[in-house]
């Protein structure tokens, strides 16, 4: 049960990861380079979270609250540069680093009691898990990710193979 | 093979991406190289530098899933982790001359799934086994 809810934070914090890099690309520079840098984090907490290691509590969780934390203050702050920050990625960012913390908390505090602990999960119930966990965090970063700057510069599909003819005088 | 998780993801995917390497030269037409190309089922664009990297990529990882546990768990993670970096690089790369493999926003979500599953079999599941030696 530990390692699949860790399995869980751990997808959640790459999608996160990949939300934040993504509108880090766009921004202002001092809002884009610790963006940038704690998607980075985030991504070591997916490694380590996959990998199983144990780091310090604020290792964790300091790169998966940095987006959130930056966001507010830049509305507090700075409305200007907040600006540059867009609302739909910024809240699934945030939703998912939050998932992302939780999980992880809640795989700490199973790991804790020796009981409950598992050493690697049936290997049907992990790819299904990590199928299932992956496209929940897809369903919520794609949209994410393409209300980003970087996202709508991406060809949109069938741009290249389907023109759609509407005739406005077909007389129907 | 039923017992090991990242041996039957990395027969799947590599089954599925040679398919969709083998599939994708058909479409390609004239496109080998640049952000022009194909689209792939209607929704995925390619060319022909990136059937190519479909193939190679099909091909290690079939080959690691029907080989052994060790060699999957490996051929995941590294393919895994080319995927999320290609789509990191693709936030950057979009709508510019750099963008050489005709990657589109379909495309970035495939890579983007297959680098989760994949990753997070190689790095997560299986651990048991990968520091085995087979028996001589």
């Amino acid at each position: 049960m530990d390692a699949l809810t860790r399995l869980c934070g751990a997808v959640a914090a790459l999608g996160a990861a990949l939300i934040a890099i993504a509108v880090g690309a766009a921004a202002v520079p001092w809002l884009a380079v610790p963006l940038v840098l704690s998607g980075a984090g985030q991504l070591a907490v997916m490694v380590a979270a996959f990998r199983g290691w144990r780091w310090p509590l604020p290792a964790v969780l300091a790169p998966l609250a940095a987006p959130t934390a930056l966001w507010l203050l830049a509305l507090l702050a700075s409305p200007e540069g907040a600006a540059t920050l867009p609302l739909v990625p910024m809240l699934a960012e945030s939703v998912l680093a939050l998932a992302a913390a939780v999980a992880l908390l809640v795989d700490r505090r199973i790991g804790a009691d020796p009981a409950r602990r598992t050493a690697e999960p049936r290997p049907l119930a992990a790819l299904l898990s990590l199928a299932a966990v992956a496209t929940v965090v897809a369903g919520v970063a794609t949209p994410a990710l393409a209300g980003t700057h970087a996202g709508s510069l991406a060809q949109p599909h069938g741009e290249h193979g389907l023109t759609l003819d509407v005739d406005e005088h077909g007389g129907h | 093979m039923s017992q090991s998780p990242n041996r039957l993801v990395a027969t799947i995917f590599g089954a599925v991406y040679l398919l969709v390497g083998v599939l994708g030269l058909f479409v390609a037409g004239g496109n080998f190289i640049g952000q022009e190309g194909g689209l792939l089922l209607g929704i995925f664009q390619v060319n022909h530098l990136h059937n190519i990297a479909h193939l190679l990529i099909g091909a290690a990882l079939l080959t690691a899933g029907l080989r052994s546990t060790p060699a999957a768990k490996g051929t995941n993670t590294t393919v895994g982790a080319v995927y999320l970096l290609l789509g990191i690089v693709g936030f950057f790369i979009a709508g510019t001359a750099a963008n050489i493999l005709a990657l589109n926003t379909a495309d970035h979500i495939l890579h983007l799934a297959s680098a989760i599953v994949l990753l997070g079999a190689g790095l997560a599941l299986d651990k048991s086994s990968a520091t085995a030696r087979p028996a001589v």
